[in-house]
């Protein structure tokens, strides 16, 4: 049996047949169980988006998956006893609604730290590598554009729009992203929504084991539009100590150079 | 018999070569016309227009094929071309709705309200489109039947496209009694949009007073979602309204009918014992005026 590791949920575990482990994650609630000649899963979810406990594999009695509002299974001959769970970031990009009003004055560079839900992987060598892909907590679905015909389907996300990183609350079922905006414009930029191209990037893990993805710019120049120069920071985020790569992007499609990330009130 | 055969000979032996080179030119062309539609590169297009233009690729190499056959066997193709259009008025007033649908599929084609997979309402009808061709337009409704539709009655039918675009909006139309407060409404509506994930957060829910009606306030609930989720919200939503309501006890109102009997005769007599409505005739000593 894997010795439960406090800080990390994802990684490689040992589950003998006939035996189960339970993972909290967050809102999420995920059972894995290897039974003879197949895997089951079960997962269940409340609808709190800040939950935070974090019991990473714990040993628990088969019976426990019952309460799963979900268990799927999967057909595995082999002697296999190993699973990998891994975390992934969004499939689409995600639109953080600042709580209160956030002003970034003309010719200023600040950063915010905001954070997205993730998803969980499950597979291993047999079975493949993602044979369960689900967010630990279902944001909601908005859609991001001019007008109702035009524009992207993104997930929604409240956001504190936090400048410093101690306050930043540790939450094992998010990925916190360092953004740094940067107004070359001449005018106050009020951000109404920021979109972050999440599915874009890499996950990485701190010290204390907060999941962290790598790190976003955006320059905006023109006075009148919602348009930034996005860029996405290769290697791990500056602001996490000692950070090591978890999860690979979601998407490795460029992201366009010049692209519609706010929805702001220009003043 | 023999002239025949001596002629057929002669010929054969004179203009052998080039029959053999129409026929080859034939052939040869209509295999390449099917080559060329198949071998397109046109698989990134959209199936309808993969369609279209492997057709319309296919008949003008054939046409070609053929016309070039026929040259080479010395005959004009002027003669045939106005002998053909001579035909064609002929069919035309001979299969005059056949032609109508002939030239309203081309226009459709052109104009493309809709296109395959699409799902679309004519006249009634709602189904997913299969196929937009010369003639039809075929739909296959959500109870899996095929409907032919003529192309003549979509081209002058109103055509409503419901999966157009990629958001779609739920108008959900309800009443609560007049003694709720409507600000407690609005809210539980909205905290209820906010907690269906399919409910899109932008463009955002919306509430609109609609009358003082009969028997309730009228209000119009409108969320949105993608197109793919619309029946599960349309599903999902309703009966969280439902549970919502009930749970905070806000009542929606159904209409209430009072029977009055008339001021001539007595009313008609009612007695509730322990809760309970007893409208039998023994409820009384007189049996009830009707």
């Amino acid at each position: 049996m894997t010795t439960p590791d406090t800080k990390h949920w994802w990684g490689d575990f040992n589950i003998p047949k006939g035996e189960m482990l339970r993972w909290q994650i967050g809102p999420m609630t995920l059972w894995v169980e290897r039974g003879k000649g197949e895997w089951r899963c079960g997962f269940s979810r409340t609808d709190d988006p800040v939950a935070h406990t974090l019991e990473p594999a714990a040993n628990c009695d088969i019976a426990d998956m019952e309460r799963a509002e979900e268990i799927l299974r999967f057909a595995d001959r082999s002697e296999a006893e190993t699973i990998t769970i891994a975390p992934a970031p969004p499939g689409r990009s995600i639109v953080n609604r600042p709580d209160q009003p956030f002003f970034v004055p003309p010719k200023t560079t600040t950063t915010l730290f905001v954070s997205c839900p993730l998803w969980v992987n499950l597979g291993n060598s047999q079975l493949g590598k993602k044979i369960l892909d689900e967010p630990i907590y279902r944001p909601s679905d908005t859609w991001f554009g001019p007008r109702n015909h035009e524009g992207e389907l993104c997930y929604a996300s409240k956001t504190f729009c936090r400048t410093q990183l101690d306050e930043v609350p540790f939450r094992p079922h998010r990925a916190v992203t360092s953004v740094t905006l940067k107004n070359s414009s001449g005018s106050v930029l009020a951000l109404e929504k920021i979109k972050i191209p999440s599915m874009n990037l890499g996950l990485y893990v701190d010290q204390s084991g907060r999941i962290w993805t790598q790190d976003v710019t955006f320059e905006r120049n023109a006075d009148d539009d919602d348009f930034a120069e996005v860029g996405i920071v290769a290697g791990p985020p500056k602001a996490a100590e000692g950070a090591t790569h978890i999860a690979p992007a979601r998407s490795t499609a460029s992201v366009n150079v010049a692209m519609r990330v706010f929805n702001s009130i220009f003043r | 018999m023999t002239d025949l055969l001596d002629n057929i000979v002669n010929w054969l032996t004179t203009q052998g070569a080039t029959a053999a080179a129409a026929v080859a030119v034939l052939i040869g062309g209509l295999l390449a016309a099917k080559l060329l539609a198949d071998h397109l590169p046109v698989k990134r297009l959209h199936p309808q227009h993969q369609l279209i233009t492997r057709r319309v690729v296919r008949y003008s190499a054939t046409a070609i094929a053929i016309g070039w056959s026929l040259n080479i066997l010395g005959i004009e193709l002027g003669i045939l071309l106005g002998a053909a259009g001579i035909l064609t008025v002929a069919i035309g007033f001979a299969a005059q709705t056949s032609a109508s649908n002939l030239i309203s599929g081309l226009f459709i084609m052109a104009e493309r309200p809709f296109r395959i997979d699409d799902v679309i309402r004519i006249e009634g009808i709602t189904g997913t489109v299969v196929s937009v061709d010369l003639l039809s337009v075929r739909l296959r409704t959500f109870d899996h039947l095929l409907i032919r539709i003529p192309n003549e009655t979509v081209l002058k039918s109103n055509v409503t496209n419901l999966t157009y675009f990629p958001i779609r909006r739920l108008d959900v139309k309800l009443g609560v009694a007049y003694k709720e407060n409507v600000s407690r409404v609005r809210a539980v509506l909205f905290d209820l949009a906010h907690r269906n994930h399919l409910c899109l957060e932008e463009p955002e829910p919306l509430i609109i007073f609609k009358e003082f009606g009969d028997s309730s306030i009228n209000l119009q609930f409108s969320v949105w979602s993608t197109r793919e989720n619309f029946l599960n919200l349309q599903n999902s939503i309703h009966e969280e309204i439902k549970n919502a309501f009930d749970s905070e006890g806000i009542e929606i109102p159904f209409p209430h009918i009072s029977i009055y009997a008339g001021s001539e005769t007595a009313p008609i007599p009612v007695k509730i014992e322990n809760n309970r409505v007893d409208t039998s005739p023994t409820a009384t000593s007189e049996p009830p005026p009707l």
